[in-house]
């Protein structure tokens, strides 16, 4: 039988330990308190009553969502990608900026991207009020921030000595800069674009449950009153429209 | 003749603590085809990107038409181009886009963004591949797609477009078949453009191992250690002076 041995790859499966008591807890709390309202839910939601008027409003704020979530995810992956590339460090070797910028610049993105979308909407919403733009604009301001850590983590695996090829043929300095990160950046957006999307619409629906509108502002007074059955067919609806939204971020994906 | 376009006086370059070129010094004249020779590891690369200004030496000073780097606009840094050893292509472009990155010195940002979007004009591109005996069903190909002496020849046509008349090559008849290579010596070592008369001679430093290649230049290097043994015309190279590199 093999011996335990305590080394380095042993002791990085300790923090497995805080299952221990993360269970003891689970099990010890465990109550069915909440099961009937669990049950009430699950009826609702599996039983639907389809009636032209809720169709309409569900599809009006399926819209609201997808518009709210299209414009934040257009603008955050654009302007993630000018960050990602003004905060990498290949655009400040080209341009030989000091590299006290550079420094400054992942900073100020890090706590930005440190605050999350529903902290920016709530903040805005007591400056700016409710409206349809703080939802775009809330999602916005984490959202660059995160896409350009991707875009400049891309960048910064650009193989160095293709940069000093191309900065060595003495090219105008943004012809450079563009025939570098040229790629590196449309693959991101390839393999990341659309899961951003997907992620923009979610948090579209987050920040409508703090009333910036969309499905999830629909939800969110009967889901806070627990009153099930009073929002029994937008449940319904809702719970469709989840199923159907999934797959097709899905399909096109794939597409 | 005796025109002096690149000096190096007195160059050290250290990386980690480790001496790649130790007080070199170095004169390379208008016209003058120079084969640099040398042991692998010897500073060969390392010197040709001190003399295009990849490299900042330690110590010294790098002179290219009598002024220093930091004195020169990119117009005339764009007067060198180099074939590196290994190629540095740009691997998601094709081999026609490769080539016209070469162009770039001369062209403004509109040119860059129509060649990443593969609808430039190829034609300047497809004149030297086709120089380099590159055939046609590659130029649309991705580099990846490449073999080992269609890339060489990919990198040698991006150096040739450039139009300039500075090359420091390093090592670049790698992956050619004989016949191929007498085609790309003559291509590199003489200018390609005959009509332009106004164009100063061709002046090369090229590094090789290879010492039969030696009869098409005039000058021969022998580095080693980072040292410059010896510089001298290549009709007083003698066994001896090889013997001291190898």
């Amino acid at each position: 039988m093999n011996k335990l041995k305590l080394n380095y790859t042993s002791l990085s499966f300790l923090p497995i330990l805080v299952c221990i008591p993360l269970g003891y807890q689970l099990i010890n709390n465990i109550h069915f308190g909440g099961i009937k309202l669990f049950q009430e839910f699950l009826i609702s939601a599996f039983n639907p009553r389809i009636e032209n008027e809720i169709i309409i409003t569900v599809i009006n704020r399926l819209n609201e969502t997808i518009l709210i979530g299209f414009f934040s995810w257009l603008v955050s992956i654009i302007f993630g990608a000018i960050f990602g590339i003004i905060s990498s460090n290949i655009f400040y070797k080209i341009f030989n900026i000091p590299n006290f910028f550079y420094r400054t610049i992942r900073v100020f993105l890090t706590i930005i991207r440190s605050i999350h979308e529903v902290v920016w909407g709530l903040v805005l919403m007591q400056i700016y009020g409710i409206n349809f733009s703080i939802g775009i604009i809330a999602i916005c301001i984490p959202y660059i921030a995160v896409n350009s850590k991707v875009f400049a983590e891309q960048l910064e695996t650009i193989d160095y000595k293709r940069f000093e090829s191309i900065n060595q043929i003495n090219a105008p300095k943004f012809s450079t800069l563009l025939t570098i990160v040229w790629n590196p950046i449309i693959n991101t957006f390839k393999n990341f674009g659309l899961y951003r999307l997907e992620c923009s619409i979610r948090s579209t629906v987050i920040l409508g449950l703090f009333g910036i509108g969309g499905i999830g502002t629909s939800i969110f007074s009967p889901f806070i009153r627990v009153h099930f059955s009073k929002s029994r067919k937008k449940w319904d609806i809702l719970i469709e429209a989840y199923f159907l939204h999934s797959p097709f971020i899905r399909i096109t994906k794939i597409i | 003749m005796n025109n002096t376009l690149l000096e190096l006086k007195n160059i050290s370059y250290k990386y980690k603590n480790n001496l790649i070129l130790n007080k070199v010094n170095l004169k390379i004249n208008s016209g003058e085809k120079i084969a640099l020779l040398g042991k692998s590891g010897s500073g060969k690369t390392t010197l040709i990107s001190v003399l295009n200004g990849t490299i900042k030496p330690t110590q010294g000073e790098v002179k290219l038409f009598n002024k220093s780097f930091e004195e020169l606009d990119r117009k005339q840094k764009s007067k060198i181009t180099t074939i590196w050893q290994d190629l540095r292509l740009i691997e998601d472009l094709t081999a026609e886009q490769n080539v016209n990155c070469g162009q770039l010195a001369e062209k403004n940002f509109y040119f860059a963004i129509k060649n990443l979007l593969n609808i430039s004009s190829f034609k300047k591109a497809h004149k030297y591949m086709q120089l380099c005996r590159l055939h046609n069903s590659v130029y649309d190909k991705n580099i990846r797609k490449l073999s080992g002496g269609q890339k060489q020849r990919v990198a040698i046509a991006r150096s040739l477009i450039q139009g300039s008349n500075i090359l420091l090559a390093d090592e670049p008849f790698n992956n050619l078949d004989p016949k191929l290579i007498t085609t790309i010596k003559k291509l590199l070592l003489e200018n390609v453009d005959k009509t332009n008369t106004k164009k100063s001679p061709k002046t090369a430093l090229v590094s090789l191992h290879r010492l039969d290649f030696l009869k098409d230049f005039d000058k021969v290097i022998g580095i080693r250690d980072g040292k410059i043994f010896f510089n001298i015309r290549r009709n007083n190279l003698k066994k001896l002076h090889l013997d001291k590199i190898y």
